[in-house]
């Protein structure tokens, strides 16, 4: 009887302690996609906000250098943060002015259209803090890390 | 065998136990690292309703059409008085001078830092008189005057001169040095281009010639009449004695200005060099800066004057 | 024995309630409030307002109509023609073409405004005076200024005198320092806000 008894209770041990480990781990799964599907939603809108607001300073430093005329030139400052829901991004720039933001980890890539009437030199500067440079002598607007 | 029996339950149920606690724990954490991104959105929303340095551009090219509109008018001011072109310059850099500090007390209230400054000045010289019947000398009844300085481009320079004013060569108009002898009326640039305007018998004659020893193209008409020297006529036909364009920095000057009588009008891109030429503004270069934390902008701005009144 | 086991469970299961609680708790407390989150008003209109008040100078100043109300000053009363005993008017519509523009602007889309002047004084300081004070602007108002030429010729309406012969005690913005025709640059300063 004491035979039984044992082997019930390790059994009764392991079935227990398999369900308890079952639902923890289902939990942890469950709850740990679900912040891992937010930290790519955030990084989604994170990268989006600071896209846009690039954009919106490349138009204007745009128009500013169409009314410079060739004739003056001038430094604008654009504030982005260096970190994005704790990942750092890249921000590729090319010929007719498209932004590309790519953040590192998670691997999200989103691109933001800037409608451009001058020129903007390629480049890829990582996030954080932006010059956007123009001089009349080359007449492109550069864009490049403080 | 009692003991065995009781350490195998004891031992099974807080092994389960902290399981549960390990999966309490866990759990607590990953909500707290959604709190983080929580916050990291809400960061993000913060950050995209921020002003963006395009208000810079906008009180940069507000400052620059104030700086310009100011320029204009200091031009009309100087345009519609009378005073030599350095009196012009020192109005306008002083009246500049003090809008641009004044200016910049106020862009100092709201953390910005602008200035404008007079780079240079464009003239042109304006001389005309309209009584057909005085003769051509300056104010004070010196003969031989020097009009403009450094004159770049003519807009306007016509002459009638009354035939019978004009001194009678007889036919000796061989060459310059010739024609200077006899004190015969001449338009000078340079002081070595002469256009000698003259009569030989009734005939008035105007000679170009660009040396003592030069005689040059000559071209006749028996009445005289308009001296145009943009247009290069003589009473309406063709003269080539009258080709003495493009001007470089020149020289305008008149000898012999009592050897003839009549009206002229002249309009010139240069620095008057007598009374009797007023001087006007053309145009005024200003360097133009506005600097704020966002933007760092500098243009140099030609501002032309206005339709003269 | 069994009586042990199970209070052991209850006890584990309740800390770790616990334990999940806390961490609810905390992370409620550290979600963060930005300037935004308790303000009544959205970006889009405070810019709508801003552009209407630029747009307004502007037009202000081309017509002459902006000079004409900084000239429209009393020099007994010190204080601008027509206005209150207070000196300044205390209405965002007033008896002047730019009285009637910010009326027009302003007043009828439900907005109201306070203009200031700013002046640089014979202490080489910059002063403030009001030339419309309605109240005190609320938290959303937007605010937008422009500068302001006075010179030597212009008049004061009133009195019709010009500005080279007045003094320091008759006119806010006399100065003496220019020997130019400009006699001062004044900022005038527009604050709007919806009521």
């Amino acid at each position: 009887m004491m035979d039984d008894r044992a082997v019930s209770m390790s059994v009764q041990y392991v079935i227990l302690l398999s369900i308890v480990a079952l639902l923890s781990a289902g939990l942890f799964a469950t709850t740990g996609g679900f912040v891992h599907s937010q930290q790519d939603l955030a990084v989604h809108d994170g990268l989006q906000t600071v896209g846009e607001r690039l954009a919106t300073d490349l138009t204007a430093a745009d128009r500013l250098a169409a009314s410079s005329g060739g004739n003056g030139s001038f430094e604008m400052t654009v504030d982005a943060p260096r970190r994005i829901a704790g990942s750092t991004y890249l921000i590729h720039v090319d010929q007719s002015g498209t932004l590309t933001l790519e953040s590192v980890q998670p691997s999200i890539t989103v691109t933001v259209p800037v409608p451009l009437d001058g020129n903007v030199t390629p480049t890829t500067v990582s996030g954080g803090p932006l010059v956007i440079h123009y001089d009349d002598g080359t007449d492109k607007l550069v864009i490049h890390n403080e | 065998m009692a003991r065995l029996m009781g350490v195998e339950p004891r031992a099974g149920s807080t092994d389960r136990g902290q399981l549960l606690l390990l999966t309490a724990v866990g759990i607590a954490s990953l909500l707290v690292v959604l709190a983080l991104l929580l916050n990291t959105v809400i960061f993000t929303e913060n950050v995209a309703t921020r002003q963006s340095s395009t208000t810079d551009v906008g009180d940069a090219l507000g400052f620059q059409h104030a700086a310009v509109q100011e320029t204009r008018a200091a031009i009309a001011t100087e345009n519609s008085g009378t005073g030599t072109a350095a009196d012009m310059k020192t109005n306008v850099t002083s009246h500049l001078g003090n809008w641009s500090a004044l200016a910049a007390e106020y862009a100092a209230l709201d953390a910005r830092h602008t200035s404008v400054r007079v780079a240079s000045i464009t003239y042109s010289a304006n001389a005309s008189q309209t009584d057909a019947t005085s003769d051509l000398s300056n104010s004070t009844g010196a003969p031989d005057w020097t009009l403009v300085e450094g004159a770049d481009a003519i807009r306007t320079f016509t002459m009638t001169v009354t035939p019978s004013s004009l001194i009678d060569v007889n036919g000796n108009d061989a060459n310059q040095s010739v024609l200077d002898a006899q004190g015969v009326f001449a338009v000078t640039f340079d002081g070595t281009t002469k256009v000698h305007i003259y009569r030989n018998g009734s005939v008035v004659t105007v000679r170009k010639t660009t040396g003592p020893t030069d005689a040059g193209t000559v071209c006749h008409d028996p009445n005289g009449g308009v001296i145009d020297f943009v247009s290069m006529t003589f009473n309406g036909t063709q003269c080539p004695a009258l080709d003495v364009l493009p001007l470089s920095n020149s020289t305008i000057a008149i000898e012999n200005g009592d050897a003839a009588v009549g009206t002229y009008s002249l309009l010139v891109d240069g620095n008057a060099a007598d009374p009797m030429v007023t001087s006007r503004i053309t145009n005024v270069t200003i360097d133009v800066s506005y600097a704020s934390k966002g933007l760092t902008y500098g243009k140099t701005v030609t501002v032309p004057a206005g339709a003269s009144p | 024995m069994s009586d042990d086991r199970g209070q052991v469970f209850t006890l584990e299961a309740f800390v770790a309630a616990l334990v999940v609680l806390a961490a609810v708790v905390f992370a409620l407390q550290i979600t963060s409030a930005t300037p935004l989150s308790a303000s009544a008003s959205s970006q889009h209109v405070e810019n709508q307002e801003a552009a209407l008040a630029s747009s307004l100078l502007e037009t202000a100043i081309a017509n002459g109509s902006l000079e004409t109300t900084l000239l429209h000053w009393n020099e007994q009363n010190a204080s601008f023609e027509g206005a209150s005993p207070k000196g300044y008017y205390q209405t965002c519509s007033f008896d002047t073409t730019f009285g009637r523009m910010l009326a027009r602007t302003f007043e009828d889309r439900g907005m109201t405004c306070n203009v200031n002047v700013r002046y640089v004084g014979g202490d080489a300081q910059v002063h403030t005076l009001r030339v419309v004070h309605v109240g005190e602007p609320t938290d959303t108002a937007v605010r937008r200024t422009i500068l302001v030429s006075l010179y030597d010729d212009d008049r004061l309406t009133p009195s019709n005198r010009r500005l080279s012969n007045t003094t320091a005690s008759s006119f806010y913005a006399y100065s003496d320092a220019s020997p130019s025709d400009l006699h001062q640059v004044v900022q005038v300063e527009v604050v709007v806000w919806r009521v």
